[in-house]
């Protein structure tokens, strides 16, 4: 069962293809992941599942409806940083937003949303005064204020600080219990790892990604070793066997050739430098989106492809 | 509906809280009622003390009556006829040098002005009681030298010079204008061996009274015409117009900034989630149709109050009361739906101004024409331009209030027409809306927006 199923999804505007022939299934009930560089259509495939816009070519099947407007009470959407009303006080517009999708008796599910998300202090206070965290929390709840079935959030995370992080996660991973499914964007990959059952990647419009972290992470095997040594950079130039160095300042990265032996390439670093730590491991999602998605990327035959937010209209 | 509803609400307290409503509320009764107010207060602060003026009489003839008028005025029209209070300026008349004055002269009496000993002096050349030189030749031509021995001796002085600080002493001056030409007039028909008194009686004027029109009460009767208000008569009309240009103004207008940030700040999409673009813009028009009503209410109870206070409940009627209402609803939804509009197009405040120029402009165009309309209101103009659907529903009922004989086909047609162009611009500005809540960037050209329009 999917909570949604996009097939062959094609969307253009203008000369910018910002989808291009996506196939994209959502299992009911678990958290989805969505990641990719900036630009590169995850706000557009956001909106087609929110039906926002329609696709030029290709269905798009959300709770199992094929072709209906966006209004559709039993979703919830938090769009990118902003979608409140300045000037209205927290109560009164998360009342609006629960009212606006049908949920009337709305009272007790405001009240414990903003106990549970510590905001109990600020319900009667108006959206402009509240820090960016604190109106990123509001827009949260305003997403699930209706308890929809599916949430769309997009970047639900930016600007918030480790501790309202953690209190948001939580608040995801209830939803999740509770059957619902979530679907949020990211370009905090450390987020995605921990949180998502399934992560997609989309790259200039097309998927690049798609799967659980375990199964991106095999197809690109153990090819990561992770060591801590003393001895600068320098000294890690030229071993045989590594594609590349990356270095984190407390730690380093090297990525090995295809078949290389881990056993030699430790050979030859004790030889060069004491070895504190020494980890054979699977590229993280950090590296697997650098990867795809860096400079060092192989680059697309059109070079002139708009990397900039699609321009909507 | 529920929806519509909701954003209704939304919108309506949204508006209402607005500090830009909540002066025009509170202005309102304090300009109505502080008008009633403010004129009995000034009664009592106008200066009430006496007023010496110096007059410089060459006729010998003229001073002891213009003493004795003002002492006359001094005793019959400086009190409130109700409270016996003082509410004008006593006039003490001081006779001024025996001689002709020179310009030295003058100067003095302008320092004794200055230093307030005096307020003002008159000077009366001594052949004032001649006619001037152009009565003369209006006597030669007309009267054939009938009056001769008013002619004699050359032309008169033309007028008489009052010095003053202040030159916008209207009453002290009308006074001496009616006074001195009656004193001088009199005199002059002595010279002519007229009897004052017969001319008196000749010259008593006739008032013209202005009166409504002789109407049927519903059981037959015939009501006799009352006595109009001039002022009132053009005074209720206009600020009926003016009354909905306001409630379109302060009601309407909001829809459009309420737009801009709901598509800047992204909020569309979240609504788009929710409701149809339909029930989206409904429910704004509706929630605004709230917020004038809210103002009319408060309005015209002000306005009802205040002809009360008059004695004219007759110029604001229940029927003029109920079309008002009619079209007010129906101006919210053409110019509220064209904020919208615009609202939806631009993304920000400049860029919607050059849309909103044309719509201002169609918006005041019966504040251009309204005299026009008022001074013959069953003219051809006066019809023709009420059934602009742009202008209709202001002057429309500009004219029902200025007039009782306007056939009932107009307004109705007038209704109509509106109603149809309600429906034009809801449907133009739903598929601007629709389109333009998303679109980002650079607001669209008019031939954009057309498109827009026509292929949806």
């Amino acid at each position: 069962m999917y909570a949604v199923e996009l097939h062959g999804v094609t969307k253009t505007f203008g000369k910018h293809t910002a989808v291009d022939k996506l196939d994209l299934v959502v299992p009911t009930g678990t958290v989805f992941g969505f990641i990719g560089p900036n630009g590169s259509g995850k706000t557009t495939t956001l909106r087609l599942i929110l039906r926002i816009f329609y696709p030029d070519s290709g269905t798009v099947r959300v709770l199992g409806l094929d072709h209906s407007d966006a209004a559709d009470d039993r979703l919830g959407y938090l769009p990118e940083e902003r979608g409140l009303y300045k000037k209205m006080r927290v109560r009164d517009l998360l009342r609006f937003y629960a009212e606006l999708k049908d949920h009337i008796q709305c009272r007790a599910d405001i009240d414990m949303w903003l106990r549970r998300l510590e905001l109990d202090d600020w319900a009667d206070k108006t959206i402009d005064t509240l820090s960016k965290g604190m109106a990123q929390k509001v827009q949260f709840i305003s997403a699930v204020i209706a308890r929809p079935q599916l949430v769309i959030l997009d970047e639900p995370f930016s600007g918030l600080d480790p501790v309202n992080m953690e209190v948001l996660k939580d608040a995801i991973m209830e939803l999740k219990k509770n059957g619902t499914t979530v679907i949020f964007s990211t370009h905090d990959m450390d987020i995605a790892e921990r949180m998502c059952d399934h992560i997609f990647m989309i790259f200039r419009g097309k998927k690049v990604l798609d799967g659980t972290l375990t199964s991106i992470q095999a197809q690109y095997g153990q090819d990561t070793i992770r060591i801590r040594t003393p001895a600068a950079n320098g000294a890690l130039e030229g071993l045989p066997g590594v594609l590349r160095v990356n270095d984190y300042g407390r730690y380093q990265e090297l990525r090995m050739e295809p078949g290389a032996d881990p056993q030699a390439i430790l050979h030859q670093l004790a030889g060069r430098t004491a070895v504190e730590r020494f980890e054979i491991a699977q590229p993280s999602l950090h590296d697997i989106f650098v990867r795809i998605a860096g400079p060092d990327a192989a680059r697309p035959s059109d070079p002139n492809a708009p990397r900039q937010e699609s321009p909507r209209a | 509906m529920r929806k519509i509803l909701v954003i209704a609400k939304r919108e309506y307290l949204a508006t209402v809280r607005t500090r830009a409503f909540l002066i025009s509320i509170v202005l309102m009764p304090i300009l109505m009622g502080g008008g009633i107010f403010a004129q009995r207060l000034l009664r009592g602060v106008v200066d009430t003390g006496d007023k010496k003026i110096v007059v410089i009489d060459r006729t010998g003839k003229v001073l002891p009556r213009l003493i004795e008028e003002a002492q006359d005025h001094n005793r019959r029209e400086i009190f409130d006829p109700e409270t016996r209070k003082q509410i004008a300026a006593k006039y003490v008349i001081e006779p001024g040098p025996a001689h002709d004055l020179n310009d030295q002269d003058r100067l003095a009496l302008s320092e004794r002005v200055k230093h307030r000993e005096i307020f003002a002096f008159v000077e009366i050349p001594a052949n004032v009681v001649q006619p001037s030189k152009n009565a003369l030749d209006f006597i030669k031509k007309k009267l054939k030298g009938a009056i001769e021995s008013v002619a004699k001796g050359g032309p008169g002085a033309d007028e008489i010079n009052l010095c003053s600080e202040n030159a916008t002493q209207f009453e002290l001056t009308r006074w001496l204008q009616r006074t001195l030409n009656k004193v001088i007039g009199s005199e002059r028909l002595k010279i002519a061996k007229i009897s004052p008194e017969l001319v008196e009686f000749a010259t008593l004027p006739i008032e013209v009274e202005s009166m409504g029109l002789y109407t049927k009460s519903p059981d037959g009767q015939i009501q006799k015409a009352e006595a109009s208000n001039r002022e009132a008569a053009i005074f209720v009309p206009m600020g009926i117009m003016m009354l909905m240009f306001m409630v379109i103004m302060v009601a309407a207008q909001p829809l459009m900034t309420s737009v801009l940030e709901e598509k800047s700040l992204r909020i569309a999409e979240v609504l788009l989630g929710s409701a149809s673009t339909f029930q989206i813009m409904m429910g704004k028009l509706i929630g605004n149709v709230g917020v004038s009503l809210t103002m009319i209410t408060i309005y015209m109870a002000g306005g009802v109050f205040v002809l009360r206070y008059y004695e004219m409940p007759g110029l604001l009627t229940r029927e003029i009361i109920v079309w008002f209402v009619i079209y007010q609803i129906l101006a919210i939804f053409i110019y509220g739906s064209v904020f919208v509009a615009i609202g939806a197009a631009c993304s920000d405040i400049k860029e919607a101004q050059s849309y909103l120029t044309p719509v201002m402009l169609t918006l005041v165009f019966p504040m251009m024409v309204w005299f026009q309309v008022l001074r013959d209101p069953m003219g051809k103009f006066a019809t023709w331009i009420s059934l602009f659907p742009p202008c209709t529903p202001m002057l429309m009922v500009m004219r029902m209030a200025s007039t009782k004989t306007l056939p009932i086909w107009q307004p109705i047609l007038g209704v109509g027409l509106v109603a149809l162009a309600v429906v034009i611009c809801v449907f133009a500005a739903g598929r601007i809306f629709r389109i333009g809540l998303l679109s980002q960037g650079k607001a669209p050209k008019p031939a954009e927006l057309l498109r827009w329009i026509i292929s949806g």
